[in-house]
């Protein structure tokens, strides 16, 4: 049975949404890190973050805050994103930084606030 | 005259015996013959008595008396075959007591006879024996008892006889232990008379000084070594040919040890060229595996290659890297450094102080929180304590 033009698109549109559902974390990982190295984020920026207990979701600008809330919407479901999951999304580049959220117990709880803020606003 | 009185008593005592038996059997002869006619005439009566009565009882069934006739009529020759067997046993008893009574007459005759010739063999022995009473119960254990004392005696003898044999054996084995003795005596004395005229003959040299004096006796001369030059000639010769081996041995020998070393030095060269093929071969395989894993990595790595693209992508489009990426642009020369103290553990950090240092069990950087009191490695999750060294500060802010 040969599939018409229409059908295709709709078939090329569930695929990409499926396949953007599927990818959704990677694209989240490569877009905090992309965000991490625009920052130029090191130990002692992160430690003034967390000294400061500075807001990240204010940290953003308009478009990023747009961006993540459009990858929120299309993806549906973000129960993956959690504290954990931004310590092992820099890791690999920046291990320095995920170090210091894994073993300073103050720069934890305060990603971990900042993860929920995101969820909130996004959500 | 004894004897004739004798004769007489015996044979008045045979003729009263005889008379005795005779008017026995006579007797005897009468009361069996008379009882027979009187039981054959009773039943002669009895039969013919029979018949009448039967006669008398009327005309019947032909058959009947048919069958009755032929009754009556073998009754008739059993009864005759009786009586025939009666008259013969009376004729037979008859015959008896006539014989009976010819024995007497002539027993009687007999008498006469002795009484007129009383000198020819008047006596005559007759008599009985008694057996006796046989207890064949007390015979079998006589017997039994019998046969067990001759057993005994038996084994009694046999016992015996063994033991005489086993006497006869120690005996035996006494005379052959002393032949044994006499003749090993003999032979220790042959011997010893040996060893005794061998020792007598003295040493090896005693014995060759004695050959050759017995030599020198018989007219042989010994030659002179020392004197003849040939023979020192041939020995130099000789000498000279034994160094000569011997250096040649020597040669050989280092010859052999030189090619043995060769022949090591090539075994280890060549294990040292294989263990570098093999060394070569591991690395570009390791070179292959980590160039797979970096491909693997990228592939796997697309979408977040994808994510970082549309954000860097949005960052470059509105042209503004924000104040945080400003800020920390300016922050970043003046990071701080690591804290002294040991790497491993344990490390020691002043109050406060915060920064990086290598991890003790993979080497990636390690982070430091100004509070912080452990530090762990994302990497391998390795965890450093942190000692706080130096003066606390009352105004910090504790974890």
């Amino acid at each position: 049975m040969a599939i018409e033009l229409p059908d295709l698109k709709k078939y090329a549109g569930l695929f990409s949404k499926g396949l953007i559902i599927e990818m959704a974390p990677e694209i989240a990982k490569g877009m905090i890190v992309e965000m991490f190295k625009a920052r130029k984020t090191s130990v002692k920026s992160a430690s003034n973050w967390v000294q400061s207990n500075t807001s990240l979701w204010m940290t953003l600008d308009s478009d990023e805050q747009a961006m993540l809330k459009n990858l929120a919407e299309r993806v549906g479901n973000i129960n993956w994103l959690d504290a954990d999951w931004v310590i092992e999304a820099i890791k690999n580049d920046f291990p320095a930084v995920a170090s210091l959220f894994l073993g300073w117990k103050k720069a934890n709880n305060w990603l971990k606030r900042q993860v929920e803020i995101i969820r909130k606003e996004v959500g | 005259m004894i004897a004739k009185a004798l004769n007489q008593d015996i044979s008045s005592q045979k003729q009263n015996e005889n008379e005795e038996g005779k008017d026995e059997w006579e007797k005897k002869a009468k009361d069996a013959r008379s009882e027979r006619i009187y039981l054959e005439e009773q039943k002669r009566l009895d039969r013919m008595a029979q018949r009448s009565q039967s006669h008398d009882e009327g005309e019947g069934d032909p058959l009947e008396e048919a069958q009755k006739f032929t009754k009556q009529m073998a009754a008739g020759s059993i009864i005759e075959s009786e009586v025939a067997k009666a008259k013969a046993s009376a004729a037979k008893a008859t015959a008896e007591a006539e014989e009976a009574k010819t024995k007497a007459e002539r027993a009687r005759s007999g008498e006469d006879k002795t009484k007129e010739t009383p000198n020819q063999s008047p006596v005559k022995v007759t008599g009985s024996v008694d057996l006796g009473n046989f207890n064949y119960q007390e015979i079998l254990q006589q017997q039994q008892q019998d046969l067990k004392d001759l057993k005994k005696d038996a084994d009694d003898q046999a016992g015996r006889q063994a033991t005489v044999s086993n006497e006869l054996r120690e005996k035996l084995h006494d005379k052959e232990m002393e032949v044994l003795k006499t003749s090993f005596g003999a032979q220790m004395q042959v011997l010893t008379k040996m060893i005794e005229g061998n020792a007598s003959r003295g040493s090896f040299m005693e014995q060759y000084n004695g050959a050759l004096e017995t030599a020198k006796a018989l007219g042989f001369s010994q030659p002179q070594i020392a004197g003849d030059l040939s023979v020192q000639m041939e020995l130099k010769k000789m000498e000279f040919n034994q160094v000569m081996e011997m250096k040649k041995a020597a040669r050989e020998e280092k010859r052999a040890d030189r090619e043995f070393q060769r022949q090591l030095n090539r075994d280890a060269d060549e294990r040292e060229r294989q263990l570098n093929r093999d060394v070569e071969e591991r690395e570009d395989k390791k070179d292959e595996r980590s160039r797979q894993a970096r491909r693997d990595d990228m592939i796997a790595k697309t979408p977040q290659y994808i994510g970082g693209a549309i954000a860097q992508g949005l960052l470059t489009n509105e042209g503004k890297g924000g104040g945080v990426a400003q800020e920390a642009t300016s922050e970043a020369p003046s990071e701080a450094k690591a804290p002294k103290g040991k790497q491993g553990k344990h490390i020691e950090a002043g109050w406060g102080d915060s920064g990086e240092l290598e991890c003790p069990g993979c080497s990636e950087p390690l982070a430091i929180g100004p509070t912080a009191k452990v530090a762990v490695c994302a990497n391998c999750s390795e965890r450093v304590s942190i000692r706080r060294v130096g003066q606390k500060p009352s105004a910090r802010e504790e974890e």
